[in-house]
């Protein structure tokens, strides 16, 4: 798990900037939502990587860590966070009956939920990498991601 | 839909949404922030650094302040802490060949660890638990606690209290079969979560020559109330 959460040899903060900040951009946006407050996370996990450079061991993983969970807070506040973020840009509908609806299906579910949709569909972690990386329980990233699932058909077969 | 189909789905859909963020703002490249702040030489790395986090406060005031956004520090979302641990309360175990069980709190915090053992344990659908590799590890590391077979259990179960939750608690009971045979159970109630209520793992041990070994091992689960089962079993909680 260390080795597939590990960065590739990324000596300066310039380096994991350039390299993870639109990978994050993206994690953050799919689990939160909204480009918007996507882009607020993302700075602010940047912020606290920076704070903590000289100490963190690996930056990739860190961030991905400080990224997601930033994002979970984000969605509970949900309410709060569209309405201060009301107006600016946001990616369009594709136009794909199978992708809106899957995407408007994933507003649905809890955050923690969502997370793990995104962290096993999106980023191809395992159930064992996400529990690390998220400092849970293998078995509760199990049950979240079966009644994610369970929480998704229903929706997209309403 | 099936699991498979709808993970197909899914994946298609996240990465389709993912390829609509791209990079727009110029002024987010490092390069340019700290080429124009130019606030410390680009030769040392941690003034670069610096100085690339100072571009970062002024790129952001500039954009939130245009935004009306105001930055808030957030508390609730800092880096996984982790639990603090001090001494397990010790099992004494008594060698008489008996069979007796003996419900014991471990406590809620477990110190003995193993170095390469570092989760608790996978079970397969029905529950079953490898125990070759902890095995090994013990033969490879020989840790003092490798005599008390309620030890090896817990290191084994890896199970901890949840940081999230006060009322966690870590119990073992064990069944003394003979001098060289036990069943120990160990169980953490009080989970902080919303669907699982405890996890527990019963471990048969074997004793030889430098200490305990497990013979086989199984895991279970109980749900919160109106979450699923009530009792010990592999099921999900829903």
């Amino acid at each position: 798990v260390d080795v597939l959460l590990e960065e590739p040899n990324l000596n300066s903060f310039e380096e994991v900037y350039l390299a993870s900040r639109l990978p994050m951009l993206r994690v953050a946006y799919l689990v939160v939502g909204s480009h918007a407050v996507a882009e607020e996370l993302v700075q602010e996990a940047f912020m606290r990587l920076h704070r903590n450079f000289e100490s963190v061991e690996n930056p990739g993983g860190y961030l991905r860590t400080i990224v997601v969970r930033l994002s979970v807070a984000a969605r509970k506040r949900s309410a709060a966070e569209a309405e201060r973020v009301r107006g600016a840009y946001e990616p369009p509908p594709t136009g794909e009956p199978a992708i809106d609806s899957a995407w408007d299906a994933l507003a649905c579910l809890r955050p923690e939920r969502r997370a793990v949709v995104v962290l096993r569909y999106y980023e191809d972690l395992q159930p064992a990498e996400i529990a690390k990386l998220l400092d849970w329980r293998e078995a509760t990233v199990r049950s979240r991601l079966h009644r994610a699932l369970a929480d998704l058909r229903r929706e997209l077969s309403e | 839909m099936n699991d498979d189909d709808l993970a197909k789905r899914l994946s298609r859909a996240l990465q389709v949404k993912a390829d609509q963020v791209r990079e727009t703002n110029e002024v987010l490249d490092p390069t340019v922030a700290v080429a124009t702040l130019d606030v410390t030489p680009a030769t040392h790395p941690r003034g670069r650094r610096l100085a690339f986090a100072a571009a970062i406060v002024v790129v952001l005031l500039g954009v939130a302040a245009g935004a009306g956004v105001v930055l808030r520090n957030r508390t609730d979302a800092t880096p996984a802490s982790p639990f603090p641990v001090t001494t397990s309360g010790a099992v004494a175990v008594t060698t008489t060949p008996t069979t007796a069980t003996t419900p014991t709190t471990v406590g809620s915090r477990v110190a003995l660890a193993l170095e390469g053992w570092n989760d608790s344990p996978d079970g397969g659908p029905d529950g079953t638990v490898a125990v070759d590799r902890f095995n090994a590890l013990l033969e490879t590391h020989q840790p003092d606690w490798q005599g008390s077979p309620v030890d090896v259990a817990v290191v084994f179960s890896h199970l901890t209290p949840d940081a999230t939750s006060e009322h966690a608690d870590l119990a073992t009971s064990e069944v003394i079969e003979s001098s060289t045979r036990e069943r120990v159970q160990v169980t953490l109630t009080g989970i902080g979560d919303d669907s699982i209520a405890a996890e527990r793992y019963g471990v048969e041990l074997v004793r030889g020559d430098l200490g305990w070994r497990l013979q086989s091992a199984q895991w279970s689960q109980r749900c919160q109330p109106r979450r699923g089962h009530q009792d010990f079993t592999t099921e999900l909680c829903v």
